[in-house]
């Protein structure tokens, strides 16, 4: 049985005053929620009918990955296509990247609105700006996360978990990099940590032929990292993928190979069980030849059979 | 004396329920204005020699009442949950993690 305090200054005097309540047994142990992103191949078939190819596919999702790229203020329809709400997965939702908005306060009213009125019979957890390493600098982008994820604080949604994100080669302090690219600490530096659920990170494979594709640990490692290194709770993967074809190539990774790597990154996963909170594979619809849907084209023959089943398996077990 | 009470309208909530805990007050209702009193207001004059006397009733307010004093609400707390205020300022509510 747990103690509510409550205190009121009554005519300039200081009283107190109690209840008592009786709160859950905590959750024991923690289940990563895994999942996908509706994407669906470019000009081929709507997100909606991806998402319904996906659920045969893979079985209910345990969360869908969601980019609506705005502040859409409602929920249910807004954020959160109907097809997915109604399929009762979590949510993770990327805002978007209008990082020079969020920090000019012209979504206040929208981010406390979606925090008071977010689900909660479901997961819900949110990051703003996707790969921002492309498109802005480390004090915006820190500014912007302070200002979203101190929001969402600050209306006691304490429940939704906040995850800054980066790109997951940046956690890593040599894999594949680019022109003024910056260690991970450079963008977490001025984070604040007391507002954030944990870690951040779209997490691909890369590799330019068999022998170079990289295994999974290379991949999430440096994620485990610095989430140990901030003292963090858990890391959420908004996107994950295995590789589908080489880079600038049509040559189809083996199915088998592909599917090593997915039982890596699942293995590593859940030896992280209590620290992570998510990972849902990408399905993109930008990427219809792109390296790393799951799906075959629509109406063509099924591709990755080893795959599918074993991330049918991830998400259903 | 005013005397804080605080009741929570679920006291076995389950994960993900909202637990709403309401401040109430008693004894805060200030004390009220004394009754009116009447007064004769009384004149004399002379009169051709002769005091004349006039009287007037006049009806003055009761002594001033004191009037409630102030209710600032400041936290609710409790481990494990974390509460917050609503529109309402003696309700405050929080969502069971």
């Amino acid at each position: 049985m747990s103690t509510v305090t409550g205190t009121a200054r009554v005519g300039g005097e200081t009283l107190t005053a109690t209840t008592t309540l009786t709160l859950p047994e905590p959750v024991a142990g923690h289940r990563v929620l895994y999942g996908c992103n509706p994407g669906g191949w470019a000009g081929l078939e709507s997100s909606e009918q991806a998402f319904r190819r996906m659920a045969a596919a893979f079985g209910t999702p345990g969360i869908m990955r969601l980019w609506p790229n705005d502040f859409r203020t409602t929920w249910a329809g807004g954020l959160v296509p109907s097809y997915v709400w109604a399929s009762g997965c979590g949510v993770y939702v990327n805002l978007g990247s209008d990082v020079d908005g969020v920090n000019a306060g012209r979504y206040d009213r929208a981010i406390d609105q979606l925090a008071l009125a977010a689900p909660r019979d479901r997961y819900v957890a949110v990051s703003v700006a996707h790969e921002p390493e492309n498109d802005t600098t480390p004090g915006p982008w820190a500014q912007a996360n302070n200002r979203v994820n101190g929001r969402i604080a600050a209306t006691g949604r304490t429940d939704i978990g906040r995850f800054p994100l980066l790109m997951g080669a940046t956690y890593h302090p040599t894999r594949y990099k680019w022109t003024n690219s910056l260690p991970w600490t450079a963008w977490w530096e001025n984070i604040d940590l007391s507002v954030v659920s944990g870690v951040g990170a779209d997490c691909y494979q890369s590799g330019k032929n068999l022998a170079e594709l990289d295994h999974a640990a290379t991949v999430f490692n440096p994620v485990y990292d610095a989430l140990h290194q901030l003292g963090l709770p858990q890391a959420g993967f908004g996107e994950i993928g295995a590789m589908r074809q080489y880079p600038g190539t049509t040559t189809l990774v083996p199915d088998k190979k592909r599917n090593e790597y997915l039982r890596e990154l699942i293995t590593i996963i859940e030896a992280h069980a209590e620290e992570t909170a998510f990972a849902a594979a990408f399905e993109s619809a930008a990427g219809a030849k792109g390296p790393w849907n799951f799906l075959p084209k629509p109406g063509a023959a099924a591709e990755f059979p080893l795959c599918v089943a074993t991330w049918r398996e991830a998400i259903t077990s | 004396m005013p005397e804080l009470h605080i009741d929570v309208d679920n006291d076995a909530p389950a994960h993900g329920d909202t637990v709403t805990a309401t401040f109430s007050v008693t004894g805060n209702d200030g004390t009220p204005g004394g009754e009116p009193v009447v007064h004769t207001l009384v004149g004399e004059a002379l009169f051709d020699g002769t005091w004349a006397q006039v009287s007037q009733t006049i009806t003055l307010p009761g002594g001033p009442g004191v009037p409630p004093v102030s209710e600032e609400f400041l936290s609710v707390t409790v481990e494990g949950l974390t509460f917050t205020q609503t529109d309402e300022p003696a309700v405050w509510t929080a969502v069971v993690p």
